[in-house]
């Protein structure tokens, strides 16, 4: 019993996690909660469910299920990145140099626009749905893990690795934490700021859509607020593990997901919700600085 | 080989630089010397374009280089070592060198160059450069500057906050950095030492050169003596 909580709760937290990802990144370079970001995650839920059914529709899905669920993913993900791209360049972009209160009230604005043009577009009721993919499941030690959740948690954990590497290794990742620690030195430096910031927007985005795909398909329903209430507990969890932190964002979403799992198995699933954000408020007044963050002077 | 004729840069409606005019020959050392906020930095700071003059010139190596970005400038073998170090502390001194050579590629001769000059890098070079002393780090962004293999560099305030015994270090290997062939602008507190190491130097007031001449001249003139120079006895 309690090693399916876990289980569950780790599937959770891994979707949480890759939300997560985006808020810290780009809280990393610049300074800022991008509250649009839960409405990419939720753009790639629709997308998906759109791409999915204009396979099915061309009759690709029954020819070759597999592939029709590859070309979903990749089509989702490259439309929540360009989502990302513009989003960064014609919301926050102009607002660079503006005082810090500016970009977060156009944040707001983007991710309003965004829920209303989905409900105008898509609807305003539950959009359910299944595929039947993944079907059946494994058993470890009496607790079943679906082969769902085999996707959801091996891909989060191969992400994770891989991002982890990209930003540490590679000479884009390390451009990236340069441009995070000090943005005048790393473009003297060569560095080109804008494209960096452009990168990371991509990469927040892509992480999400892959969530919003992954929530889609495991609960098989969709609505066009789904985006608010992710968006808020992935930012908790980035928040939770230590904002503009990486290893943090990963880490607080999964610990997020077990407590919420756990908590709605042993005490009550009525206070699923309440769980998140009782956490978030003790971990604020105990470490405010999150699980692996830094503690950082206001310069004043 | 730097051209800077008659630049005026503004911060808002505050007027930093006067139609500032300087030129840098190829192979000098040349000392920028004034009080604080006399528009030294803000001089450097308009050449590599992370502020952008109202009016003027910047011409470098007979081209414009006039308000381009700055990411654009070091690829054209101008490298800005700025006031206050700026080293990132949260990874490695090899990581930090690594991202001085960003543009031009990472060449081995290269690093070889800057752990010669300074050992010391070598010895913490998988530390994180946030660790490391005040001088440490002042090696380390004039190494880092130096990663890129430049045709002139561009240094601000190396000696400030740090201990006299480093900063004659730090002077030393300015030295050596020049001899091999690296122009060199440097903008300095310690006028003496500046003027020691220079070949030519300009005094900037209210944003404009007040004053210029072979530094072995200004060591000696009366004015510069009295106001740059009065801790010292030359």
């Amino acid at each position: 019993m309690i090693l399916q909580q876990i289980i569950n709760g780790l599937t959770l937290g891994s979707v949480y996690s890759l939300i997560a990802l985006g808020y810290t990144m780009v809280y990393g370079i610049l300074e800022f909660i991008n509250f649009a970001h839960g409405e990419i995650y939720m753009l790639g839920a629709y997308l998906g469910i759109i791409f999915l059914a204009f396979f099915t529709a061309i009759g690709l899905t029954t020819s070759n299920l597999w592939l029709s669920l590859v070309l979903t993913s990749l089509l989702t993900i490259a439309f929540c990145a360009c989502y990302g791209f513009f989003i960064e360049r014609f919301a926050y972009k102009p607002l660079r140099d503006a005082p810090r209160l500016s970009p977060l009230i156009s944040a707001i604005g983007v991710s309003i626009f965004l829920q209303n043009f989905v409900m105008l577009t898509q609807g305003a009721t539950d959009l359910v749905f299944r595929i039947d993919a993944f079907e059946g499941s494994i058993n470890l030690y009496g607790a079943q893990i679906t082969y769902f959740q085999a996707v959801i948690l091996g891909s989060c954990f191969l992400i994770m690795i891989g991002l982890s590497l990209f930003v540490n290794k590679t000479s884009i990742g390390k451009a990236m934490r340069a441009t995070a620690q000090d943005k005048v030195m790393a473009s003297l430096l060569g560095i080109n700021v804008d494209l960096v910031i452009s990168i990371t927007f991509v990469i927040g985005a892509s992480l999400a859509a892959v969530a919003g795909l992954m929530v889609a398909g495991y609960y098989g329903i969709v609505n066009y607020h789904i985006g608010y209430i992710a968006g808020l507990k992935a930012f908790t969890a980035a928040v939770l593990g230590g904002i503009g932190s990486i290893s943090g964002a990963m880490m607080g979403g999964m610990a997020l997901g077990l407590v919420e799992s756990l908590g709605a198995a042993y005490i009550s699933s009525d206070y699923k919700d309440v769980y998140a954000f009782l956490m978030l408020l003790l971990i604020l007044l105990i470490r405010p600085q999150g699980i692996m963050g830094r503690r950082i002077e206001q310069k004043v | 080989m730097l051209e800077i004729i008659d630049i005026s840069t503004y911060y808002g409606d505050v007027r930093a630089l006067d139609g500032l005019t300087i030129k840098v020959n190829k192979g000098e050392i040349v000392s920028l010397l004034g009080s604080n906020g006399a528009g030294k930095t803000t001089a450097l700071m308009t050449i590599s374009g992370v502020l952008k003059a109202r009016s003027g010139r910047v011409l470098f190596m007979n081209e414009d280089i006039t308000n381009i970005k700055p990411h654009l400038i070091i690829e054209k073998g101008l490298s800005h070592c700025p006031e206050g170090r700026r080293i990132f502390p949260r990874m490695t001194v090899a990581e930090n060198l690594e991202l001085g050579a960003f543009r031009r590629g990472l060449k081995k001769e290269n690093l070889e160059m800057s752990y010669w000059l300074f050992p010391v890098l070598k010895e913490r070079a998988k530390q994180k450069a946030g660790t490391l002393s005040g001088g440490e780090q002042q090696m380390l962004a004039l190494a880092r500057a130096l990663m890129c293999n430049p045709e002139l560099l561009m240094l601000d305030e190396p000696s400030l906050g740090i201990a006299p015994m480093l900063t004659e270090k730090i002077f030393d290997s300015l030295r050596t950095i020049n001899e091999k062939g690296i122009t060199i602008l440097l903008v300095e507190q310690n006028a003496y030492a500046a003027l020691r190491l220079s070949h030519r130097a300009y005094v900037i007031e209210n944003g404009s050169v007040k004053l210029q001449g072979l530094s072995s001249d200004l060591l000696l003139n009366e004015g510069v003596k009295n106001v740059y120079l009065g801790g010292h006895r030359t």
